[in-house]
């Protein structure tokens, strides 16, 4: 176990120097620069006044100097400074960190809740009037666009029942009530496409199970009772949903970026994306090396999980 | 094609009507505002902005209160609140509640006295201001003449990180006379002077020293009625009341938040359900809450033009008669119904509403811009244009989709005389690349926008004077020469007629299409008393005289 | 990986035609699995559902009654008989446009699905089969792909690129092509420890011969259903980058983009952003009964139960 844990671990580094340079160099390859957002499409600055603004935020040094630089500063624990607002991106990234974690646990949860039950149940009455329902449900929800979705909760709320949350974020340890009204109909949208993922990952990998050799000579022989035996075949069946989970909190980290920008709640996606629009170079990075390390870490986390869920796997 | 002509003329008739109605009824930017300001040679002092006669549109018999706070929708994101380095308008709109400049706007778009008392202008290139004496920083220090002589001193260097440094080019140098007074030379006469201040692009006083020492992207020390508290980007801007604003008693409320809410959807929403005061929408969302009884809706033309900039390094665009069958070809009323929704109003080369600059909408509709298909047709024939001619227009719909709107009905309109436009929709760091001398202007045509001017000469200078880098081609010496001399005129009859005779020309030699210049809403709950929009669309009046009545 | 350990730790199955076994596909077998999605209620659904956007698009010109970018009419007009879908905010045909719109769809899934299949298909494939070293390097690659935001690669690719369709396509391709290495590379290491692969190997087959005659076949079932799933998500992604300005290009009838604009109308004019809504759902509910079908169809161990 513990020498699985230090390769994973070193595995790690060429993974997150990957991403940094990856996206270093996409960032330099997106024509214009800070400079050229600050000045906007309606102002006609002088050359020497464009290269003034170049110098005085030091995107006129070359671009490996510049990584060097940054990367340099990150070993450091330090992500670098905004060249549009000036704040840390450190400051930036914790700044919007719980909104982020907020959205992405709780939009995973509420899909899980929904999804999992569902997964099993169609499973266990396969091609049942439940299957075919619980199938359409999980489908319609991955199949509407949440921004329609998004755009649809706000014209419900707004004109039926004339209610909105409070605009300003609230922290859940300050205000739970406030915060989950803010968060609800956010975490809403996101989960509704997710339910469906989980939960065809869910019956598939249940089928699977459930149509292996010693359940079924189980079940021939009478022994046991069906409730256990799911329970047990459950237990088997979570492993590749694990995994699917996994992966949908990493994406969920950044992927969050219109539903973010739709219910006003600013996360960490929102903050990169903008990051791209004005070019702001150690934001974009800061931000985008912040998701990697998240996305690498949950993910040890799931294989490890995977040790305790089927005790067949032994890390060597 | 036929069909739209015919169907779709009477509302922008209409709101242009309305539109004219409002710019005599002086909601609009009236004649005298921008005049008053130039024509202030002699010494003046306009009257002070009385502070107790606070503009109530809905007049109470209680009056303004002080104290409450309130929450605001902020249509965008400041990005940053460097008063100086900073173009974007919504930083003007996230700082101009915390820095002040010599001069102000009020409601009316008149130019009045801020952090100078008063003025005088002993001759044609000297300005003397008088400074308001006892005025404090925002952190108690004292406010005198050697930080305005600093803020101009650092706008005014050669590599200046000043970006509308243009607008202060005809400055020679600022002199300190005392602790109050500073004298402004010009080297030519200045005519802007005023309105360059009160705009407060690049013109905002900041501390001695604040732009070496201090962190000015989000942190503020000014000297305005509101004291910044914290501004998270993307999230909101909190403001605290100033207790020793020299205005006294403004400002009204103790505590002001904007929040952030880019998605009209989400403002609309926010309104309804009250928990936002103050927000601003488009024509569609003002139309969609008019209705709502708890809502005052103020809504108005606003100075933010829309225009088609040529590439006349480019063939065929550098031959005049072919942008001149472009003109024809182009119908501005259908592209305001379908791009601006109805709200708008056709505008020439100076902003439609801009003081009494502008060439008369009617006159433009029953000239240039009368639609003339077999005349832009034989125009086209007689340049040797081709059936079939490609057209590269850029376009980018990062500040709002009118702009890749405008594009999709001028792209069917231009179908007609043969010419086969293809949009190219772009990011908008990409959009401001290519339309730059650093992406060599990579484009037949461009789509863009004109925000507000303090001057006529604004819509002008950069653009047609062929010397500037952003001509993109264009040139015509007697341009150069009556451009020259309008924006070192100070008499306003006389700079009047040049403006005229430029504008036909610019007309005919159609070096941009302009298109119209929009409507904007804004809503409050109805308690929210005092708040009067402005055709600069900026807040710093309406929410210094804003109060709560619930 | 620990997947793999995973998928060697379950009891096989013995089934009759066990995935171990060289599954080379027959003309009958190929029968056994159309009988069965057609059997089959939802998948039939699903491919009803796919051919119709199939046909829609195909006979577009011939069906639409209108240009879908012709401006005939008033902006937001209602249902009617000229209109059945009423008219957008330019006065355009709305049923032809969502008409018309198919195409992009169909032409922005098939794509991408085809380059994320190409590309990652490919990695997936080689790194299964030669194992080790080259295993290690291609797996590394996929890791930074998967720990890299997959929205903010997509927007910064179409920024880089420019925005058009193509490069929407080539995005959403390269996006998911990380994700195809995986599905193929696991069953991939699989097959390659089959003693059939060893026999063939005594015989001097060459690794090309090996791969199409032995791997693919064996591999087919995931990366179809794989596929079908995919094309689904290029669809949505699509929609989700023309709703931010960097997809399909004005004038050009995207259902997103069509969506993305509409959703300024939902108000006062819903009918402009509710049936492309519809369309969109459609086409994503079909594609995804479709899939399940056959991986129902597909999967031999699904068979029997």
């Amino acid at each position: 176990m513990g020498r699985y844990l230090l390769r994973r671990l070193v595995l790690i580094i060429p993974t997150l120097i990957g991403a940094s340079l990856l996206v270093f160099v996409m960032m330099r390859l997106l024509p214009g620069d800070v400079v050229d957002l600050l000045i906007g499409s309606e102002l006609t600055l002088s050359a020497e006044q464009r290269a003034g603004l170049r110098a005085m935020l030091g995107v006129d040094q070359p671009w490996y100097s510049q990584y060097l630089t940054w990367i340099g500063g990150v070993l450091s624990g330090d992500l670098g400074i905004s060249l549009r607002s000036s704040q840390p991106v450190t400051t930036l990234i914790l700044q919007r960190l719980p909104v982020t974690v907020e959205l992405a646990i709780l939009a995973a949860l509420i899909s899980w809740v929904v999804a999992i039950p569902l997964g099993v149940i169609a499973a266990t009455r396969r091609n049942s009037p439940t299957d075919l329902f619980a199938n359409i449900v999980g489908l319609i929800g991955l199949a509407l666009p949440n921004f329609w979705l998004a755009t649809l909760f706000l014209l419900i709320t707004s004109i039926v029942f004339r209610w909105q949350p409070s605009p300003q974020w609230v922290s859940p340890f300050e205000d739970l009530r406030t915060n989950l009204q803010q968060v609800i109909m956010p975490t809403l949208t996101l989960s509704a496409g997710m339910i469906a993922v989980t939960m065809r990952m869910m019956r598939s990998s249940m089928l699977e199970v459930l149509g292996q050799d010693y359940i079924r000579t189980a079940q021939a022989k009478g022994l046991g009772d069906r409730m256990v035996l799911i329970s047990h075949a459950f237990k088997n069946a979570a492993i590749p949903v694990v995994t699917v989970m996994g992966v949908q909190v990493g994406n969920l980290l950044g992927g969050a970026v219109i539903i973010e920008q739709i219910f006003g709640l600013p996360g960490i996606g929102w903050l990169i994306l903008n990051g791209i629009y004005q070019r702001d170079y150690p934001v974009v990075q800061g931000g985008v090396f912040f998701l990697a390390v998240a996305f690498v870490v949950i993910n040890l986390l799931i294989d490890l999980t995977y040790a305790y869920l089927d005790p067949r796997i032994h890390y060597g | 094609m036929a069909s739209t002509d015919t169907g779709d003329g009477a509302r922008p008739n209409m709101s242009r009507r309305q539109f004219l109605r409002l710019v005599v009824a002086g909601t609009g930017i009236s004649a005298s505002s921008i005049l008053a300001a130039c024509g202030s040679s002699t010494s003046s002092t306009p009257a002070a902005p009385a502070p107790t006669a606070a503009p109530a549109p809905t007049a109470t018999p209680s009056g303004p209160r002080r104290g409450g706070s309130s929450i605001w929708a902020a249509e965008s994101d400041p990005v940053a609140l460097n008063p100086i380095t900073n173009s974007n308008f919504s930083s003007t709109q996230g700082f101009e509640h915390s820095y002040e400049s010599l001069t102000a706007y009020n409601d009316k778009l008149e130019i009045i006295p801020a952090l100078a008392e008063s003025w005088q202008t002993p001759d044609d290139l000297t300005y003397i201001f008088n400074l308001r004496k006892g005025v404090k920083w925002h952190d108690g220090t004292d406010f005198t003449a050697e930080d305005v002589k600093y803020t101009f001193d650092l706008v005014l260097q050669k590599d200046s990180p000043a970006v509308w440094r243009n607008n202060f080019d005809q400055i020679e140098k600022v002199e300190i006379v005392d602790s109050h007074t500073v004298k402004f030379t010009t080297k030519t006469p200045f005519p802007g002077m005023l309105g360059a201040c009160a705009i407060l692009r690049s013109s905002a006083i900041i501390p001695k020293g604040a732009f070496e020492k201090g962190n000015l992207d989000n942190t503020v020390v000014g000297t305005g009625p509101y004291k910044l508290v914290e501004y998270v980007p993307k999230d909101y801007i909190k403001l605290v009341r100033n207790p020793d604003y020299w205005g006294d008693p403004l400002p009204y409320l103790d505590e002001v938040t904007f929040k952030i809410m880019e998605e009209e959807e989400t403002r609309i929403a926010a309104l309804r359900a009250g928990t936002v005061d103050y927000a601003f929408l488009s024509a569609e969302g003002a139309e969609r809450v008019k209705a709502e009884p708890n809502l005052v809706v103020q809504q108005g033309p606003r100075t933010y033009l829309y225009v088609m900039i040529f590439n006349m390094l480019r063939e065929p665009w550098s031959n005049p008669k072919v942008r001149l069958a472009l003109n024809y070809a182009t119908n501005r009323l259908e592209i305001i119904d379908k791009a601006l929704s109805g709200a708008g109003t056709v505008s020439g080369p100076i902003a439609t509403g801009f003081g009494n600059w502008f060439v008369p909408p009617d006159q433009l509709l029953s000239g240039y811009y009368k639609p003339d298909i077999e005349r832009a047709k034989a125009l086209l024939k007689e340049a040797g244009v081709a059936e079939g001619q490609k057209l590269d227009l850029l376009v980018t719909n990062f500040s709002g989709e009118v702009f890749s709107r405008t594009a999709v009905v001028f792209q069917e309109q231009m179908k007609q005389i043969g010419i086969d436009v293809q949009i190219r929709q772009v990011e908008q760091g990409v959009f401001i690349k290519e339309a730059s001398p650093d992406g060599n202007w990579n484009y037949d045509v461009n789509i863009n926008a004109y925000s507000p001017r303090h001057d006529p000469d604004g819509y002008l200078w950069a653009r047609f004077f062929s010397e500037n880098p952003y001509a993109v081609g264009y040139k015509n010496p007697k341009m150069d020469e009556l451009l020259k001399t309008a924006r070192a005129t100070i008499d306003p009859a006389q700079r009047k007629v040049m403006y005229d005779e430029i504008q036909g020309i610019l007309l005919e030699e159609s070096p941009m299409l302009w298109i119209a210049v929009d409507n904007a809403s804004e809503a409050t709950q109805n308690y929210l008393k005092g708040y009067v929009r402005t055709a600069f669309t900026r807040r710093d009046w309406g929410l210094k005289n804003s109060w709560l009545d619930k | 990986m620990a997947d793999q350990q995973v998928g060697q730790a379950l009891p096989k199955s013995s089934a009759p035609s066990d995935r171990n076994a060289p599954l080379v596909v027959q003309r009958n077998e190929q029968l056994e699995v159309t009988r069965r999605l057609l059997r089959h209620p939802l998948g039939f659904t699903g491919g009803t559902i796919v051919l119709l956007f199939l046909v829609l698009a195909l006979a577009a010109p011939l069906i639409a009654p209108f240009s879908p970018t012709e401006q005939p009419s008033r902006r937001l007009l209602a249902p009617s008989s000229t209109h059945i879908l009423g008219t957008d905010e330019f006065g355009r045909d709305i049923l032809s446009r969502i008409i018309f719109g198919s195409r992009i769809s169909l032409q922005v899934g098939g794509i991408s699905v085809v380059i994320a299949l190409f590309i990652g298909g490919i990695l997936g494939l080689v790194a299964g089969y030669f194992r080790g070293e080259v295993d290690g390097l291609i797996m590394r690659v996929v890791d930074i792909m998967f720990a890299f935001p997959g929205v903010i690669l997509i927007i910064a690719l179409a920024g880089i690129l420019g925005a058009s369709i193509t490069t929407a396509m080539f995005a959403i391709g390269v996006v998911y092509a990380p994700l195809f290495a995986r599905v193929v590379r696991g069953p991939t290491l699989t097959v390659m420890q089959q003693q059939y692969i060893e026999g063939a190997r005594v015989v001097g087959a060459s690794s090309t011969r090996i791969i199409l005659r032995y791997v693919l076949p064996n591999i087919a079932a995931p990366i179809i259903v794989q596929a079908t799933l995919l094309f689904s998500t290029a669809v949505l992604a699509e929609a989700t980058l023309s709703f931010l300005g960097l997809g399909t290009q004005p004038p050009d009838p995207s259902w997103g983009t069509m969506l993305g604009s509409g959703r300024r109308y939902m108000e006062q004019a819903p009918w402009v952003a509710i049936w492309p809504g519809v369309a969109i759902t459609l086409m994503v509910l079909g594609l995804n009964l479709l899939g399940d079908a056959l991986r129902d169809a597909l999967d031999p161990r699904l068979r029997s139960s």
